[in-house]
């Protein structure tokens, strides 16, 4: 209902214009035969009701749509009135005052106050109608005991003027008082109501006066109105009257108004039609000459046409959005200059609501890129995270901290040197505000052939795992895939869900120089047999890589994992752990070893249980 | 002798109410329905302004008068209307004039404007 409500309330404004006309014309063309006026009350009437109307570059309307049909979702409510200097005084206050507020929370008051006003509205309509309809059924009750007196002519007591009553069957109703030459008047003039069909036009017009009750200007319309209609009928009378018959006329208008029993004077109300103005124009009537009437036929035209149609429809009050259309490049690439700058402009966006000591990354997929004179924009969609490690855990990974996924629209001035190389400076970093908001930014910024990749969220998970990616080489962490560690699970089923009560021992051997082979078993008591171990090295052994794997499913500590070299029977390779210079020491020879092998597996740290690993000899 | 102030439809029904006394009301309506298209509601809301006047009576549903024709009409006196319509008409209808009445001062301006009118010479 809003949507009709604002619809109405457009059409409103835009009649309004043609009230104003059709006074000014009325006001000029005095001379005119009244029908003439009518009838352009009638093109009043077609604009109050028709919602569609042609286009023409002669229209003098100044806007086709003064209120925008959206505006609730406008980030920036505004009309456009088509008078700058109403739009320039009134939309600032009205951004200011019924726009959305700073706040993501805060709602448009336009969302409540336009729903209210269509209420509202319609409220009115019913309060007229009911009004329209008991005065209606109340005439008819005082008009059922009547006389009739010729075909469709009635006669009543209880009525003081005449009227005609009826829409399929109109009825006249006459006073019973009535008599003589008024009579003959009074009936030719209700019949020349009839013959004019003014029992029709009359409550259509109230029926529209009704849906635009709160339009002033309206409501003078149809008070104008109500007076052409009395005067094109006593114009139509007294057409071929002699004067001596005028005079007779007007008496009949004034003893139907001044009845012989005196009745305080009422003000001119709604409606009702001043005597004296009638009287006046009835004595002073006068043939219409040509000249009169071609003026009037030529101005009416001419109104139809400035008033009745509407400003061809430009482009409607486009964001920079919709203007990138035209400006948008096929090579969705950004060249490196623009990377680094898009990427730096980012990073400065989301600068201030960074934790110390974290990680910043993000990854942006290109949507579209506009290039206009000196001016490039991109619009991109834009996943970043802020990571900062987490050591709690055997292996480190990356903790996400807060991440964000936008669609934005960053805008750089592109300065090119003598060299023909560019640089980029970064003019203006725009996202969207959230919630319902949201969709209305989107459409007024992003040119309408990338809006709606601008709604696809399907890429979120990627680009979130990207960012993921990103932190973990630049920590130096490494990721075992859920897929990979399932694999290792149905290779080496042996080596997973171990007790770490007492630890977890790594056997290491060497096959050769740099190959490294390992094993891993519950540390129970640090003297594996051959017999033990035998079975699970002529398997193969894990390679470095799988180890790691496997032991990043245990919660355990770094040092409750022992790692112990052991010679593999057969392997011809000694590894350093076995061989001792000659002077030195076994324990720092082995422990150099261990250590080594340490920082392979986690990257480092020393634990005084290596000093302590050892090898059961068979 | 009552002054008694009738309307033209008034009258017309008197008329047949003397032309047909003693007279059912039932029957009175029907005449009424074939004679002047009256529904049934309306010839009884006619019936009881008549026998407030004074004019009719309607006792156990026989209706008659109780004055007659002849004594009415002798005494018959200018007619003014009462009871009549008192709100000014709606604004959708289509009527002569609408509003119910103007200031004598008015009347007066519009009186001496007519007869100007008549007294010039063309």
């Amino acid at each position: 209902m809003s949507a009709v409500f604002l619809k109405i309330l457009n059409m409103s404004i835009t009649a309004g214009w043609l009230i104003l006309a059709v006074i000014l014309l009325r006001a000029l063309l005095k001379k005119a035969p009244k029908w003439v006026f009518c009838l352009l009350w009638g093109l009043v009437a077609l604009r109050l009701v028709c919602p569609v109307s042609l286009e023409s570059v002669l229209s003098l309307i100044p806007s086709r749509e003064t209120i925008p049909v959206d505006i609730v979702q406008q980030q920036a409510p505004a009309i456009h009135s088509g008078i700058s200097l109403v739009d320039k005084s009134l939309n600032p206050v009205i951004s200011q005052t019924l726009g959305p507020g700073e706040s993501v929370t805060s709602a448009n008051p336009l969302q409540v106050l336009i729903p209210l006003g269509a209420a509202l509205w319609a409220a009115g309509i019913l309060i007229l109608l009911i009004y329209a309809f008991i005065s209606y059924t109340k005439l008819r009750r005082s008009v059922a005991a009547g006389l009739p007196l010729e075909k469709h002519v009635y006669v009543c007591d209880q009525i003081k003027a005449p009227f005609i009553l009826g829409f399929f069957r109109p009825r006249i109703y006459l006073p019973s008082s009535l008599g003589g030459e008024t009579l003959k008047h009074v009936l030719a003039h209700e019949r020349a109501h009839l013959r004019r069909r003014d029992h029709l036009w009359k409550p259509l017009g109230f029926l529209l006066l009704a849906l635009h009750w709160f339009n002033p200007l309206c409501w003078l319309a149809y008070i104008l109105l109500c007076r052409d209609i009395e005067g094109a009928c006593d114009e139509k009378v007294i057409r071929d009257m002699d004067r001596e018959q005028l005079a007779d006329y007007s008496q009949a208008l004034l003893d139907m108004s001044f009845p012989r029993r005196r009745i305080a004077a009422c003000p001119l109300a709604f409606g009702e039609v001043g005597v004296k103005e009638r009287v006046k124009g009835v004595l002073n009537y006068k043939k219409p000459a040509f000249w009169v009437l071609l003026a009037a036929v030529l101005a009416s035209g001419a109104l139809a046409v400035c008033l009745m149609t509407d400003p061809p429809a430009k482009a409607e009050s486009p964001g920079p959005g919709a203007e990138d259309e035209a400006y948008l490049i096929e090579d969705k690439s950004l060249s490196p200059k623009l990377n680094l700058a898009l990427f730096s402009a980012i990073l400065e966006h989301y600068q201030s609501g960074r934790m110390p000591g974290s990680y910043f990354t993000a990854v942006y997929d290109v949507l579209g890129i506009a290039e206009k004179e000196d001016i490039a924009r991109v619009y991109a969609w834009v996943c970043y995270g802020e990571f900062s490690p987490d050591d709690s855990t055997l292996f480190r990974e990356v903790k996400l901290e807060s991440a964000g996924h936008f669609c934005a629209a960053v805008s750089f001035k592109k300065n090119v040197d003598i060299d023909g190389n560019a640089e980029y400076e970064l003019l203006e970093y725009w996202e969207p505000r959230e919630g319902s908001l949201l969709a209305g930014d989107i459409k007024a910024k992003f040119p309408p052939s990338l809006v709606d990749q601008a709604f696809d969220h399907s890429g979120q998970e990627a680009r979130t795992q990207r960012c993921f990616q990103a932190a973990r080489e630049a920590l130096r962490v490494e990721y075992f895939a859920p897929g990979e560690i399932e694999a290792l699970r149905e290779k080496y089923p042996e080596y997973f869900d171990l007790s770490t009560a007492k630890g977890l021992e790594v056997y290491v051997w060497q096959m050769a120089a740099g190959a490294y082979s390992f094993a891993l078993l519950p540390g129970t008591d640090r003297e594996k047999t051959w017999d033990d171990l035998l079975p699970l090295a002529n398997k193969g052994g894990l390679s470095l890589r799988e180890t790691k794997a496997i032991l990043s499913t245990y919660s355990i500590k770094q040092e409750n994992v022992v790692i112990i070299p052991w010679q593999h029977p057969a392997s011809s390779y000694i590894a350093d752990y076995w061989i001792i210079p000659q002077n030195g020491d076994p324990a720092e020879v082995r422990m150099n070893y261990i250590s080594r092998i340490r920082r392979m597996i986690f990257g480092g740290g020393y634990y005084l249980s290596d000093a302590f690993s050892w090898y059961a000899a068979p | 002798m009552r002054d008694l102030e009738l309307g033209a439809v008034q009258e017309r029904f008197a008329d047949i109410v003397w032309a047909h006394e003693p007279i059912p009301s039932g029957e009175l309506a029907k005449i009424c329905e074939k004679e002047l298209g009256w529904k049934r509601p309306t010839t009884y809301t006619v019936l009881r302004k008549l026998c407030e006047k004074g004019l009719l009576e309607n006792k156990e549903g026989i209706v008659a008068s109780r004055i007659s024709r002849e004594t009415f009409y002798a005494s018959k006196s200018e007619q003014i209307i009462e009871d009549s319509y008192r709100g000014s008409l709606p604004a959708f209808v289509a009527a002569f004039v609408s509003h119910h009445g103007i200031s004598e001062a008015e009347a007066e301006e519009i009186r001496q404007m007519i007869d100007a009118f008549r007294k010039e010479e063309t």
